[in-house]
């Protein structure tokens, strides 16, 4: 019986992401709190929820919420007790006996001079002066609003009735709410609590959702609309953190992150909607470097090939100010959506111009991939039609394509360099050619190649070199100058230096 | 970019025609393999001056003068021509002429001959 139980709550995990980011940042706060204090992982929290989920809201949370707290915001720690082994011994399923008996032992074990301290330091501070976090509160005033969030009560407390800049630093405040005109009023937190009973514990929980980076007030998530995944993701962050003591990019930590979950959990769906979100407060809640960095599904999926992430994963040196070069790292670039065309663009200008070192492989990488994608969605578009099988196709036909393209086009672009034996003629041909492509003009970069290719006879007549030079640029009007950059790249002389 | 300007079309009574690049091509191939190549070469050379300046009338001339040989395997080639031949917008004809001038490169001697 129990295990049927089991398998079924697998199935289906009575905590489920909402799709609204704020709720699930806190649910995912929520499991971390209870994983820290409890040493549960979300199966286990899920199996307990799905047993007995009032103790779980309503006797484990509070006594593990005030317990975080404190343990977070006091020097001596020593004598706290730690609420693990304790179990909730109320067998009734009242929602109040539960929170009377876990109240109970929150008053014996941390209430001091009359009030329990909860304080709003660290990543609290989220929550300044917010209700029971004031100073001057009593237990029994605390209790109150305890009873509130829990929805053991009816809300009273102007801050909790409205759901506004008070409850969540990310919404405006009460008088600028824009949706005022319609609806009178901002949401109120009992409507939300008709679709969601536990939504006000997951508004306090919102912060321990996040993991700080830097600081304690410098806090970021990983977010996708998959509880296990989000989960997974943001567990290995941390881990990487703190395993990893020198300074790395929060992104390639997280990207690091992303993948290795994806490999174990092998679902590719979860691609879908993944978002990096990182906020920094100051003084007066005032929140400042607020970002939300998407990473589209067509660039995650790419970048799940090993080869071309490895590729991608490469810093550049992409533009010299004042005798200094400036750097990119492309997989950032990529993942942001943005052109790597101008980058290797410039690339390959300075390495004609000053002799840098010539990264081919990244370079040709970079191209190609960004030529298929534009291709890719130029086909789509073109074909305009919901009902055709290419609407469903996933990205996997796309990547193939990619790496045949990385063959095809390394070993026939590459042919180009017989164009000449002297590698200063080669960097002219390579400059003039740049020079066309700057100024996107396909004429004169045809002309140029074709003027110099028709000199030597047996290279022009190369039908490897021929048909590849046709197909990619002379009939391609998507990204021929990509194709083309490729070709001139071909010239560079450093470009052996692999 | 907007597509149109590229795959221009001509509009022969009700239906329309669009550049068959590859096959133009393969006409070109066709009747140029058999001829010299310093011959080729020199077409080659007076065609691309006549792109690189958009002068459509000049490649043309040119074009024309050299296929105008009904002995020679040039029919594909002027069937294709009788398809397409009009004044094009730069985008268009950029694409016909250096098809047709690839083409040619491609039938010089010492390479491998396309089959």
């Amino acid at each position: 019986m129990d295990e049927n139980k089991t398998i079924e709550n697998i199935k289906n995990p009575p905590l489920q992401f909402t799709g609204n980011w704020f709720i699930d940042a806190g649910i995912l706060g929520f499991v971390n709190l209870m994983e820290e204090v409890y040493g549960w992982d979300l199966e286990k929290l899920q199996e307990m929820i799905a047993k007995e989920p009032e103790k779980v809201y309503y006797g484990y949370f509070p006594i593990a919420f005030v317990y975080y707290n404190i343990l977070k915001n006091t020097a001596t720690t020593n004598n706290l007790k730690c609420p693990k082994d304790y179990v909730i011994t109320s067998a009734a399923y009242n929602k109040n006996v539960i929170f009377e008996e876990s109240w109970k032992f929150i008053e014996n074990n941390y209430s001091e001079k009359g009030r329990i301290p909860l304080s709003s330091k660290g990543e609290f501070y989220y929550f300044f002066n917010f209700l029971f976090f004031q100073k001057k509160l009593k237990k029994e005033k605390q209790k109150e609003c305890f009873k509130q969030i829990l929805g053991l009560e009816e809300v009273k407390e102007e801050v909790l009735i409205w759901l506004d800049k008070t409850v969540n630093k990310f919404l405006p405040s009460e008088s600028k709410f824009f949706n005022i005109y319609y609806t009178k009023a901002p949401l109120e937190l009992s409507a939300l609590q008709n679709i969601i009973p536990q939504s006000a514990i997951f508004i306090l929980t919102f912060p321990i959702g996040f993991i700080s980076i830097r600081s304690k007030k410098d806090r970021t998530l990983f977010y996708s609309s998959n509880i296990e995944f989000t989960y997974k993701v943001n567990k290995k962050i941390q881990n990487l953190l703190m395993r990893r003591r020198e300074k790395r990019s929060i992104f390639a930590i997280s990207w690091s992150a992303i993948i290795d979950t994806l490999t174990e959990l092998k679902s590719q769906w979860a691609l879908e909607n993944m978002y990096l979100i990182s906020y920094k407060i100051g003084k007066n809640q005032e929140l400042f470097n607020v970002e939300f960095i998407g990473i589209p599904k067509l660039q995650a999926s790419i970048l799940l090939d090993d080869k071309i992430r490895e590729n991608l994963n490469k810093i550049i040196q992409y533009r010299k100010i004042k005798d200094k070069f400036d750097e990119l790292w492309l997989l950032e670039e990529f993942i942001k959506g943005k052109s790597l065309f101008p980058i290797i663009l410039s690339h390959v200008t300075l390495v004609l111009n000053d002799d840098i070192y010539f990264n081919h492989s990244a370079c040709l990488s970079s191209l190609i991939v960004e030529a298929n994608i534009l291709n890719f969605k130029d086909v789509k578009n073109n074909k305009k039609s919901i009902f055709s099988d290419c609407y469903f196709d996933n990205y996997k036909s796309l990547l193939s394509e990619i790496k045949k393209d990385i063959r095809y086009s390394s070993l026939n672009a590459s042919i180009i360099n017989q164009i000449s034996d002297d590698s200063d003629t080669k960097k002219r041909i390579a400059r003039e050619l740049i020079n066309a492509l700057k100024a996107k003009d396909k004429n004169m970069f045809l002309y140029i190649l074709l003027k110099n290719l028709n000199e030597k006879k047996k290279l022009s007549a190369n039908i490897n070199l021929n048909n590849w030079i046709f197909n990619k640029i002379i009939d391609n009007n998507t990204s021929f100058e990509i194709y083309g950059l490729i070709l001139a790249m071909n010239l560079c002389e450093s470009g052996k230096n692999e | 970019m907007n597509e149109n300007v590229y795959y221009w079309q001509k509009v022969v009574g009700d239906k329309p025609l669009c550049l068959d690049l590859q096959k133009i091509r393969e006409a070109v191939i066709n009747g140029f393999k058999n001829k010299s190549d310093n011959y080729k070469q020199k077409l080659v050379y007076n065609l691309l001056e006549t792109i690189r300046n958009n002068d459509q009338k000049e490649f043309f001339y040119i074009l024309l003068k050299a296929i105008n040989k009904p002995k020679e395997n040039y029919k594909e080639l002027w069937g294709e021509l009788q398809k397409t031949y009009d004044v094009m917008p730069e985008e268009a004809f950029i694409n016909f002429a250096y098809t047709i001038i690839i083409g040619i490169m491609a039938t010089y001697e010492g390479g491998e001959k396309n089959e």
